[in-house]
Formats: structure tokens, sequence, C-alpha cells
């Protein structure tokens, strides 16, 4: 019996007649150990080690730092704030969350951890503003995507690991490509918001209401303030200013606004428990899933197909993107980077394709994974937060999805522009 | 005549790292000496497990043959421990003593008694190489105030202490940032790590104090070597016998050549302090550490010590 | 009596024990922002607390998901079905759905077995690693509580839907 076809067949069936995700990968992981003739207790490792990794933590801290600052009214006055800003114009708080998402993604290794800080506060305003759920979730998922090109990121964190590159050189050549992509989604966001009218409803710009606003919001103005500070000057690491964050929204929420009862605090760990119940939850089964993957020597059968095109690298990264798009509707993104790195750096390193430039190209395509379904784990979050359903969230991403491809083949075919960056500030690689 | 063999053998460092130098050769050997009728799938990069979680998988049998490095192996078996000690070894030959005499036979029995996990080679030994950005160290007084990233290990951190730095623990990730941004002035890695990780771009100055050895031996699971008939066992041990002479050797050599790229390409000021200061605060730690230990911990360092002599 | 403790049981147990995880973690690591700079001593331990601590979250969190409804599950398919099949449909995705958690239940104790022979020393916290994984058993047992619960309440028609 092939394996790996038979957990496709079952991961599709049980999904489709409604087994949630997470148990669907589950059964079909079952499947893949059974075949492979390896102990089940397999199964009741991963479920535990699988989440025995310290950036993780990030996402549960940064949820629950999400409600605390929107049920303790920061988030109220950072969106008064945007909105004195933007509101005016079509599609603002879209944009916002978009440009939120970039500056956010600047402290956070980690897509879910983004789309999760800024979700929790601008998903809610955007739908108060009219715009429709799914897009509101759409914006927010795409935009953490950013998450994990604009560094720090733990996906090139993981990419560096596995293939022996320089984090810092990842990191420095991951910028411009991040930037890139935060302006083609404010593109696709202001396009989209114009066509279904969302947002701009509200009264001319006026120096004045922004001042105002600005006065009124200055302890929410802070957090991000205190928190990129805090990474930038030393005082604490990324992981650590996810609690940071937490202990600033309950400080703010309790003695600056004081519009943080205990319940609201109760009802803030409630919802938090929730989404990582129900979204990180996916990690413990994804895990054995992403073993059997390696053990059937997946990536190793598909990449026999790059005898065919030879030496021509930008049609071999062309075909690797189509594999990455498509391996990580399936596949959690980390174990993604994890098991292809290690089977097709190699042969991209034979080829002389610059290691950074496939570091970013490969970030860049496994963050695609993040947002297609059925195993997508941004989607989650968005569809968690903006009470919807990953069907509906789905088909809103669409759009957002073709910055990222375009980005994709420009890579492709001109790689200098990602590398120049790296190659600028510590010379051409050694 | 029992069946071809297909055997999955993981390591958590990259392709080129030491740990894949021993992974790979001892596929290439085990595949040679069984005629081919034991295939060695060699995973790397953490595919099939992280070092932390591999050990377990091995006493579960999810996974066949690993490559850990000593620390890692401490809190399943934590005689073990003993090798994350400072200056544990004192030299080449000091290592070579210990682990090919009579300990090393020992330990590596005690080890498959108390946890059902073989020791199949001890491999090669590695120093972590000190960086920093702050200056050149020549003395311990040098190190005085400097933040230095440590891995959350008990004894690095009482080493570090105890050599008077400050040792600040932090997940590794979090780690290039933090060296960057100023949070530490420096850390300790293995030298191919550092060529790898380009931390010559970031830090100026390297010490060679070779307070840490490490070393990564090839375990396997009970579950694998049972599968095996006696002819593919004999292969097995044979090929991870050599292997292991193999990656000594190669170990050796590459540590030359990647210090002195360090110090030639990498720009690094390279300095030699001298150790005896180090080793006799170290031989106070080693005497802390094991104070609370059992006594087979005790016997084994002081017949570790004895080796020295 | 006894009824109100099974009701306040019913209504926060998993819910309480999930703030108290995710209060733990959290606090463990701004504590360690505040060793460093108040005390300038940081501690390993922190790191596993609030590791255990999420795992903690995450799996109460779940079955607090089973009680809830709350999974992320592929809905238009079932939608699109006709009444009388899409009833039975969810009736055997839910048996599937138990089916694999009492499957894990079973390998999890298998693996404590395997825990309770074998040591795994927490580095930092000096306590054996399969104190903290008794969570894991723990939540599945009370996925599978939920779970019955769920049709309990649907048979006796408290609740008129399934999904
Ligand atoms: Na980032
Ligand atoms: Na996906």
């Amino acid at each position: 019996m092939n394996g790996p076809l038979l957990m496709g067949i079952i991961f599709l069936v049980t999904m489709a007649i409604g087994v949630p995700i997470p148990f669907a990968a589950g059964l079909a992981a079952i499947a893949g150990v059974y075949i492979i003739d390896m102990p089940m207790t397999l199964l009741a490792q991963s479920a535990y080690t699988a989440f025995e990794s310290f950036p993780l933590v990030t996402i549960p801290l940064f949820v629950l730092a999400g409600q605390l600052m929107e049920r303790g009214g920061m988030s109220n006055h950072l969106i008064n704030i945007s909105k004195s800003l933007v509101g005016s114009f079509r599609g603002g708080m879209g944009m916002v969350t978009v440009v939120a998402c970039m500056f956010f993604a600047a402290l956070s290794g980690s897509g879910p951890a983004t789309t999760a800080a800024i979700g929790s506060i601008t998903i809610p305003g955007m739908i108060k503003e009219g715009y429709k759920p799914r897009f509101a979730g759409a914006i927010a998922a795409a935009g953490g995507a950013l998450g994990s090109m604009i560094p720090p990121s733990n996906l090139l964190i993981i990419y560096a690991l596995s293939s022996d590159q320089s984090i810092p050189r990842l990191f420095l050549a991951g910028i411009v490509p991040g930037i890139f992509l935060t302006l083609l989604l404010l593109l696709v966001t202001f396009v989209l918001s114009v066509k279904y009218k969302f947002g701009g409803s509200d009264s001319a710009f006026s120096l004045g209401l922004l001042l105002r606003a600005l006065w009124a919001g200055k302890w929410a103005i802070g957090a991000p303030i205190v928190i990129l500070g805090g990474i930038y000057s030393g005082l604490f690491t990324p992981t650590e200013a996810a609690a940071v964050a937490v202990f600033y929204g309950l400080f703010v929420g309790l003695f600056i606004y004081k519009e943080l009862s205990w319940k609201g605090m109760y009802e803030s760990l409630k919802f938090t428990a929730v989404v990582i119940g129900t979204v990180l939850f996916i990690l413990g089964s994804s895990k054995a899933f992403g073993q059997m993957v390696t053990l059937y020597d997946i990536p190793e059968q598909i990449s026999t197909i790059f005898a065919i095109f030879e030496s021509r690298t930008w049609m071999v990264l062309l075909v690797i993107g189509i594999i990455y798009i498509i391996a990580g509707m399936w596949i959690e993104t980390v174990p993604q980077v994890i098991i292809f790195t290690a089977v097709f750096f190699p042969y991209v390193q034979a080829l002389g394709i610059d290691p950074i430039l496939f570091g970013v190209f490969t970030v860049m395509t496994c963050e695609v994974g993040f947002l297609t379904p059925p195993i997508g784990v941004n989607l989650f979050v968005a569809s968690r937060i903006s009470n919807t359903t990953i069907e509906d969230v789905s088909v809103g991403v669409i759009p957002f999805l073709l910055p990222y491809i375009g980005i994709i083949i420009l890579m492709a075919f001109y790689g200098g522009w990602v590398t120049f960056l790296p190659d600028l500030f510590y010379g051409t690689q050694l | 005549w029992a069946k071809p063999l297909t055997i999955n053998v993981g390591y958590t460092g990259a392709l080129g790292s030491p740990y894949d130098l021993l992974a790979t050769k001892f596929a290439e050997l085990a595949n040679e000496y069984s005629n081919g009728e034991v295939n060695v799938k060699v995973r790397c990069c953490a595919q099939l497990a992280t070092e932390d979680e591999a050990f377990k998988a091995m006493q579960l049998g999810t996974v066949d043959m690993y490559v850990i490095t000593d620390v890692n192996v401490g809190p399943h078996f934590p005689l073990f421990d003993i090798m994350g000690l400072p200056y544990v070894f004192q030299s080449r030959e000091h290592v070579k003593k210990v682990l090919d005499g009579p300990v090393g036979e020992k330990l590596a029995q005690d080890l498959y008694d108390a946890t059902g996990v073989m020791l199949l080679t001890y491999g090669g030994v590695g120093y972590r190489d000190f960086y920093n950005t702050k200056r050149p160290i020549n003395t311990m007084a040098d190190l005085e105030g400097i933040k230095i990233r440590v891995p959350k290990n008990k004894a690095m951190i009482a080493t570090w202490q105890a050599f008077g730095a400050a040792p600040i623990p932090l997940a590794w990730a979090d780690t290039p940032p933090a060296l960057q941004t100023g949070t530490v002035d420096g850390g300790d890695n293995g030298t191919s790590f550092i060529k790898a990780q380009k931390f010559y771009e970031i830090a100026p100055y390297l010490s060679i104090l070779e307070h840490f050895a490490y070393i990564t031996p090839l375990f396997a699971s009970d579950r694998i070597l049972s599968k095996m008939d006696d002819a593919q066992r004999e292969a097995v041990m044979r090929a991870a016998k050599e292997a292991g002479e193999h990656h000594v050797k190669e170990m050796e050599r590459e540590l030359g050549e990647l210090r002195s790229f360090l110090a030639n390409e990498g720009g690094m000021e390279v300095t030699y302090p001298d150790k005896a200061e180090f080793i006799k605060v170290a031989q106070q730690v080693q005497d802390d550490f094991s104070a609370d230990r059992s006594e087979e911990f005790k016997k084994l360092l002081q017949d570790i010590r004895d080796a020295a002599k | 009596m006894f009824g109100k403790i099974i009701r306040l049981l019913d209504k926060y147990f998993e819910e309480v024990l999930c703030a108290i995880c995710l209060a733990t973690m959290s606090s463990t690591i701004m504590f360690q922002v505040v060793l460093r700079y108040v005390f300038g001593d940081a501690h390993a331990w922190v790191e596993e607390i609030s590791i255990i601590g999420m795992i903690g979250g995450v799996y109460f969190g779940a079955a607090l998901a089973v009680r809830n409804k709350d999974h992320l599950r592929i809905v238009f398919v079932l939608k699109s079905l006709p009444k009388f099949i899409r009833t039975p449909t969810i009736i055997l995705a839910d048996l599937l759905w138990l089916g694999f958690i009492v499957f894990l239940l079973v390998q999890s104790i298998e693996f404590m077995k395997i825990l309770f022979t074998t040591h795994y020393i927490l580095p930092g916290l000096g306590i054996e690693n399969r104190w903290p994984y008794l969570i894991i058993p723990i939540a599945l047992v009370l996925m599978i509580i939920r779970m019955v619960q769920v049709y309990v309440r649907w048979i006796t028609k408290k609740d008129k839907e399934l999904i």
C-alpha cells in the first residue's frame, strides 16, 4: 500500500465529512506510521515535543496581549488614532493593519503571532467600520505573514541552521523583499477597498483631531514604542517582548485607562486558551505528519524532476516555488522549511544559486502556506478572531496571494535586489 | 538470511557539519561491510527529531540511530553530564586515553544497561571556541563583566561565573540579534559553527580557551539492533568503530583549518590565553558540581582525572 | 450541594486550568526580564515553566473547545448535504475523531509507562519530564468526557445542533 497516497486520502475524506482539521491530520498520520512500521508511541511523543520550542510561546502571549489591550481600552485609542490619520481614505483601516503588521513583524519572528497580535486589535475595528469579516480577516492573515519575512524571523533562522548560512545576513536580505511585499499588500488592500467601498466614511482629515487622538492615546502608542525600543536597545529579546507586551497591556488597562476588570482579564485568558487550543493544537499531529514526509522520502522523489531543467536556474527556482506552494497547503510551515531545505539545498547550491537568496526565496514561498487551506495557521488565527469560517477567510485571502506570487517570480529571474543589502553591509560572501 | 535492512540515521546539524561527517562515513562503511544488505539513510538538519527528542525516541524505537552531543544525553543519563564540565578533558591525549580505554567502555555499557540505548562510537572531539565583541582576552581578568550568551545549562553558567564573566542564558534563536544589539557581548560555539554563522562579521575577537570539549557519539536503538542478524550487526559495529576513528582524525584536521580561516579570511584577532589559571578554577567548578551527585558520578570524575596523570 | 459542585466544575474546570497555565507562562517570562535587570541573574527553569504553561494552555484549551464546539472544521460539505444524511455524517465524523482521541490516549499511556521506567530530568527545574507530560493524558480524558457531554446534551435536546 502506498503510504503517502493513503495518508492523503484519509486526510481529505475525514476533513470533508467534518472531522476537525488537527484530528484529520492525526488520523492520516496513524495510517502513515502503520504502513512504515514504526511504534505508534511516535504520535504520543510528538503530541508533546511539538510544543517544546521557546519561541512558540510568543503566539499565545501576543494573542493575550491583544485581548488585554482590547478589553483595557488601548485598542480603541489605537483605532481612533489610525481613524483620524487615514479614516478619510478608502481602506484606511485595512492599510493601517498592513503597516502595523510590517512594524510588528520587525519585532516578532512568527507569522501567526503577527496575525494574532495585530488582528486581535484591528479586525474588530475593521468589522465595526463595515468591512466584510472575511476581508478583514484576510488582510490580517496576509499582513501577518510579513512576520516571517521581515527580521527577526523564525523561518529564516530554521533555514540558516539547516543550511549553515549566516543568520544576520539572511535577516538583512529579508528587509527589502519584506518592505516591497508590504507595499504590494497595501496596493491590493486599497484597490479592493475602493471596489467594495470599505471604509472612508469618516469626515475629512483634520490635524486638530489627529493631535487630540494622539494625546488621548499616548499610552496606547507607548506599547509599540516600549516593545520596539526594548528589543532594539537590547533591553530584552523578542520572545521576552511578548511577555512585556502582556504586562504593559495589563498595566495600562488596570491603572491608566482603568477599563480592565477581573472579568475582562479572565475572559482574555479564556479567549487565548481557545485560540491556541484550536490553532496551535494542530502542531501536535502535524509534526508526526512531517516526519512521515521525511521517512517516505517525498522531497527526494520530487527532486528527481529537477534533472529535466538542467542548469536553467530560474526554471528550477520556479519549479521549487510551485512545489513549495503546493506542499505548503498540506504541511505546517516550520516542518516544511526543515524537511525540504535539507533535501533541496544541495541541488540548489550545486547550481550556483546564492544560498542567501534561496533562503529568502524559501521563506517567501513557504510563507504562502500560512495562507492556504487546509493547513494554514494564519488563516486559522484570522478566522478565530473575525469569527468566520476557514472557507470564508480562505476565499478572502486569494487576492492577497498575488503580491507573494509576483515577488516569487521576480526573485526567480533576478535575485540581486535581495542579496545586495547583506553584501553591502558585510561584503560579498567569503 | 535476514531481509535487507533500512536504517535511518539522523542528526541536528547542517550538511557538512561534524555530525554529518560521522553519519555519512558510517553510512558508507555500513553499506560496504554488509555488501549492501544494510542501507543507511542519512537525515540531516533535525528532519527526524531534534537532539532533545532523539534519545527518548531511540528508547521508544521511533528513531533508529542518531548523533547526539554529550550535553543532550545528560538529562537521560546523568553520568554524561560529566562531559559538560569545564576542562574535564585537559588535552587531546587525555580524551583518547579516557574514551578509547576501560573508562569509556564501562560508560557505554552503563548507558546501555540504564537506558537501552547503545553507544556505537564516541567519535571525535570538538571544542567550543569563545568569541566576543569587546576586547581580546588574554587572562581571566579580561573577562570581567563580559556578557556571555550561554545555553540554559547549569555547568556552563557556573563556569563562566567562576571565570568572572556574566553569563546570560538565552535561547539560540535570540542570540544573533542579541549580539548585534549588545544584549550579550559574546558566546562560545563549536568552531565550524562560528564559521558557518559568520560570527567573524560581528565579533572581532576569538580566544582559544578549549574550556568545553564536546563529543558527538553515534547511538542506536535496541529496536533497530534487534532487527539485525549477526552478520549485519557485525558489519554495523565495525562500520561505526571505523567511522569513529575517521571522525577523530578529520575533526582534528578541520579544527586547524577552521581556526586559520577565522584568523585570516575572517580577520578575527586570535588569542591563546594561558590555560593553567582557567583549569585551576574549573576544577573547583567540577568539585562543586559533583558534590551532590551520585557515587558513580564522583568515581567517573576521579577515573577521568586519574587518566590525565 | 453535589449538583452545584458538578455545575461549577462543568462551567469552569478547563477554563480555570487554562487561565492558570497562561498566567504562569506570562509571569515567568516577565520575571526573567526583571531578574536579569534588577538582580543581574537569569534562570534556566523560566523557559521550561513557560513551555509547560503553554502546553497546558493548548491541551486544556483544546478540551474547552470540544465543549464549546470551537474546533476548526470544514463545514461547507456538511452544509450542502440534505439533513437526513448530514446528521449521520456528523456522527460518523465525531466517532472517528473520538476514536483518534482514545487511540492517542492509549498511546500516551504506553508512553507514560516508558517515562516511568526511564529518566529525563528537565535541566532547569530538576524534575522528571514525566510530570508535565501528564497534561496530555489528562487533557485527552477531559476531551472524551466533553465529547460524551456534547452528545448527552444533544440527545436530551438541550442543544439543537451537533456542530
Ligand atoms: Na519578523
Ligand atoms: Na497551508
